[in-house]
């Protein structure tokens, strides 16, 4: 019984007595009164039937006469009866005669003739006989009773069984609750003497026995085993304590040995440490270096590799170990010196010193690198050579850079050689134009000579347009930058591009969504423009077709790292590509060399693309060629972007040529463009006064001051340059109106300030009439 | 259609006819005669009767209202006696009567007809008006439309039979003229 489970031993015994008791006397009660219930029903039933026997007879004669009223009158006697409901008297016809109802009248009931007994339902019985009169069956009489009577009896009797079942338990439950202690006290006592035992562990208590029933050889029983387990007990006790003592002696044994060996692993511990911290930094610089390294053993077998020679070769470490080292760099199936190669390791077998080498390395895929190689011995005991390091070093990245390097710097030195040859030439065409000029003013226009001087001054023209253009490329030429759209470049050329590549070429021009902005010079890119359609109409002489596109470009350290040019930014770029000729790869590298050509002689200068070189240098932007012979050639020019997108509109500057009698100070070292220009000058009403440099300048122009109105300054001279003269002449007048002239000029800090503080420039050879023209603005006020 | 057949046919129809005004007299319920009839035989079964062998002998007297109608009960048991009606006009007859009906016809000689019953254990019936209480035992009478009959216990007690209590308890009790009614 899950209820009892955890109750006390008195509870549980009280709860079975009443429990028993309870069901031993509902039992009666119950037996007594389903008996009770059939007698009364029994009674109920013959008291009904004898009634309707003595009500049937009673009514024969009104039956036979067929005397209703008399019939209803007797049935109207069961009123004494105030159990029945309704009564009826039936004819042998089975029509309904006479009827009495206990709840006055309702609708007639006409059930019929019935078979004679009786039926108990729930609520009621009904009664059915048959009226017989002198042996013959005359009609029939129903009773029906209700069994209220039947119910109210039974009521009373479980009312007085319940109330003699409680009135029983109490006395069950006061009797139980006092004859439990004879049970449970015995048990109690019992669980006393156990829980001082398990409490106090004191085996000497013993319980107390009293009877001989079985509570009584529980507690012998329970005794007998007290005394058996304290036996045993002291019994343990001495066992512990001789145990115990051999545990001690025994642990300090150990304990003493265990110090030994902790001592002797930590020295252990400590030298192992020692050599992996060793052995992981050894390892931590091999992995970390970008050199492959590996060692291998005299028939080439590779030992160890780390991890960059792993990457170099794309395979893992386990794929590695064991093989040759000819198979794996060269895919050689002998070693590299049977096959005709040199071998760093090989030699170093020989020798048993260190050696160096460069060759090429074949890669799984088949791409060539340029590596260097390094090995060196490893000895055994004896001093015999075992096995070797061999450090391997990708340097294709540093040649392709180095022949960059050189490429560019070749460059630079045909830009200053071009330069140097075309200042000094610059200066000796500008006297023979300004002379040429001179004369052609002097000559009349019908003079026989004029055709020759004619001559003379358009072959230095061609001459002057030549030098321009070895400036150009050396970069010396002054370009004047402003902001250019390029997209507005490029589509201002459209016209122009046509013209020169003819009708047998297609042009398709693609411009960016982005508006691009750089700082430029609008003539010199319009040149670049139509150097490279001249190049792409002689590259098609059948036909194709040239695609100019621009976009905006992002260049990264990654683009940098793999072209080996550039700076991170924003640029413009231009990509000019043709269907034409292409070229190999011997060309390509030498195509920004001046006077290099390909075209026929006489067809080309050879100077265009030395000059787009040069232009573009200037423009600190990247030029870049892409070309497969018979394929085509793409030129891909990159511009940095600048943020100002302002193109801020110059009014054409027309001078007009006029003398004048102002007193101008010429400033220049050389005498020739001197003697020219003072001559120019004095022939057209000025007067001039001479400096050879800067210096002298500034002590004339202070003698000087009230008579000289206007400085014409050479920018690079001896002692003291152009600038610096004229800072100090302003010092002194702050008005002072100066123009500089330069042909050339390597100090390129100076004539930065020169255009940026928008000061009036003339670049040189100057024609006469330019000069003048400049001159007579800036006396006006025109200038400057 | 030939004459043979619609005379077949006039005939069942007018044998149709008859039946059904037959069956329409029955409906119509018995008679009072025949109910008086029956309550004639009724009587019998009431009444302790002396031993006097198994044929019960009912007379009617004088002018017979019954007609057919006692046919029904001629023959009929009751009581273990077998019915047996019979019409008299003698008051001598009576002897061998045990039940005899006195019609209203026999009014005026009612007294005489009563004395020469008297000590012949004869159950006297009738249906006059006052005939009770002049001294017949039993006399009908209508109520409500419905036969019914009234008992002069005085007269049953002179007569020597003995009228169940069953009976009493249905009639209406009459005594002698010149006692107190019940």
């Amino acid at each position: 019984m899950p209820v009892l489970k955890d109750s006390s031993l008195r509870q549980k015994l009280i709860r079975i007595s009443l429990v028993t008791a309870g069901f031993a006397l509902l039992m009666s009660a119950l037996a007594l009164s389903v008996n009770e219930v059939i007698i009364f029903k029994r009674a109920l039933l013959n008291a009904l039937i004898t009634q309707t026997e003595i009500i049937g007879n009673n009514c024969t004669a009104a039956l036979t006469f067929n005397d209703a009223k008399t019939a209803g009158e007797v049935l109207s006697a069961l009123k004494a009866n105030r159990g029945v409901r309704r009564a009826s008297i039936y004819t042998r016809d089975g029509l309904l005669f006479a009827e009495f109802r206990a709840d006055g009248n309702g609708p007639a009931l006409t059930e019929g003739l019935k078979k004679e007994g009786y039926r108990f339902g729930l609520t009621s019985v009904e009664i059915y006989h048959d009226i017989v009169f002198e042996k013959e069956i005359i009609g029939q009489i129903h009773i029906h009773s209700d069994l209220n009577e039947l119910y109210a009896n039974l009521l009373r009797h479980v009312t007085v069984f319940l109330i003699a079942i409680l009135f029983s338990l109490c006395a069950v439950y006061v009797m139980s609750a006092r004859l439990h202690k004879t049970i449970t006290g015995l048990i109690s006592d019992l669980v006393h003497t156990m829980s001082t035992v398990t409490e106090k562990k004191d085996y000497s208590v013993r319980a107390a026995v009293q009877g001989k029933d079985e509570l009584g050889v529980l507690a012998e029983g329970f005794n007998e085993m007290l005394i058996q387990v304290q036996s045993r007990d002291a019994e343990l006790e001495a066992y512990r304590k001789n145990l115990e003592e051999l545990v001690d002696r025994r642990t300090t044994q150990l304990q003493t040995a265990n110090e030994q060996l902790r001592r002797e692993l930590a020295e252990r511990n400590k030298i192992e440490e020692a050599l992996r911290k060793s052995e992981e930094f050894n390892r931590h610089i091999l992995e970390t270096v970008d050199e492959g390294f590996i060692v291998v053993d005299r028939t080439y077998r590779i030992l160890s590799a780390n991890t960059a020679f792993c990457r170099s070769v794309k395979l893992t470490e386990e794929q590695i170990l064991g093989r040759y080292c000819y198979e794996l760099s060269h895919h050689f199936s002998k070693p590299c010196h049977e096959s005709g190669e040199d071998c760093a390791v090989r030699q170093t077998f020989e020798r048993g010193e260190p050696f160096a080498l460069s060759h090429t390395h074949v890669g799984k895929d088949g791409e060539k690198s340029h590596v260097e190689i390094k090995s060196y011995p490893i000895r055994d005991p004896l001093g015999n050579v075992v096995s070797a390091i061999e450090t391997i070093t990708d340097v294709t990245e540093k040649k392709k850079l180095e022949e960059q390097l050189r490429h560019a710097q070749k460059l630079e030195a045909l830009g200053t050689l071009a330069g140097g040859v075309a200042h000094d030439f610059n200066n000796i065409l500008n006297v023979i134009v300004g002379y040429g000029g001179m004369m052609e003013m002097h000559l009349a226009k019908d003079d026989p000579h004029m055709p020759y001087l004619r001559e003379i001054l358009a072959a230095s023209e061609r001459a002057t347009h030549l030098t321009q253009a070895l400036l150009i490329f050396s970069r010396k030429q002054i370009a004047e930058l402003k902001p250019i759209h390029i997209n507005e470049l490029v589509s201002g050329m459209k016209k122009m591009v046509f013209r020169i590549i003819g009708e047998d070429i297609e042009t398709n021009i693609r411009l960016s969504p982005e508006k691009m902005t750089i700082m430029g010079d609008y003539g010199q890119l319009e040149q670049v423009l139509m150097n490279f359609a001249t190049n792409a109409r002689d590259a098609m002489p059948d036909g194709g077709a040239l695609s100019i596109d621009t976009q905006l470009f992002e260049m990264d350290t990654e683009f940098i790292h793999m072209h080996g040019f550039g700076k991170p930014g924003k640029y413009a770029l231009i990509a000019v590509s043709d269907t034409g000729k292409g070229m190999d790869e011997h060309t390509r590298e030498r195509i920004f060399e001046p006077f290099f050509t390909t075209k026929g002689l006489g067809k080309g200068t050879g100077l265009g693309l030395s000059i787009v070189y040069g232009i573009i240098k200037q423009h600190n932007g990247f030029i870049n060629c892409y070309s497969e012979p018979e394929r085509g050639t793409i030129f891909k020019i990159y511009l940095p972007l600048i943020n100002d997108e302002v193109i801020e509109s110059e009014e054409a500057k027309i001078g007009s040529e006029q003398g004048g009698t102002e007193t101008i100070m010429i400033v220049d070292d050389d005498e020739h463009i001197r003697k020219l220009t003072r001559e120019l000058l004095e022939n057209h009403g000025y007067t001039v006064i001479e400096a050879r440099d800067g210096s002298e300048a500034v002590h004339i122009y202070r003698e000087n001051r009230d008579k000289i109105q206007l400085i014409l300054l050479d920018v690079i001279m001896p002692r003291k340059s152009g600038k610096e003269a004229f800072e100090e002449i302003r010092a002194m007048q702050p008005d002072i109106k100066a123009l500089f002239m330069s042909g050339y000029t390597e100090d390129v800090i100076q004539r930065k300030k020169i255009i940026e503080e928008k000061l009036p420039f003339l670049q040189k050879p100057v024609k006469p009439r330019e000069l003048l023209a400049n001159i007579r603005d800036m006396l006006d006020g025109k200038l400057g | 259609m030939t004459k043979e057949m619609t005379r077949l046919l006039i005939g069942l129809l007018c044998g149709l006819l008859l039946s059904a005004s037959i069956a329409g007299a029955e409906e119509a319920g018995p008679t009072e005669y025949q109910v008086k009839a029956a309550f004639l035989y009724h009587f019998v079964k009431f009444i302790d009767w002396p031993d006097s062998g198994s044929i019960l002998k009912v007379c009617v007297l004088g002018e017979d209202p019954f007609g057919k109608d006692t046919d029904a009960i001629e023959g009929k048991t009751a009581a273990g006696k077998v019915l047996s009606v019979a019409r008299i006009r003698s008051v001598h007859e009576l002897k061998k009567c045990q039940m005899v009906f006195i019609p209203s016809s026999e009014n005026d000689r009612l007294e005489s007809i009563l004395t020469a019953a008297q000590g012949l254990n004869l159950l006297t019936v009738g249906d006059t008006a006052g005939y009770a209480w002049r001294g017949v035992i039993i006399n009908f009478y209508k109520e409500q439309g419905k036969v019914r009959f009234e008992i002069n216990r005085d007269a049953a007690g002179r007569s020597g039979l003995k009228i169940s209590a069953k009976l009493f308890s249905i009639s209406r009790i009459v005594h002698d003229a010149g006692k107190r009614s019940d």
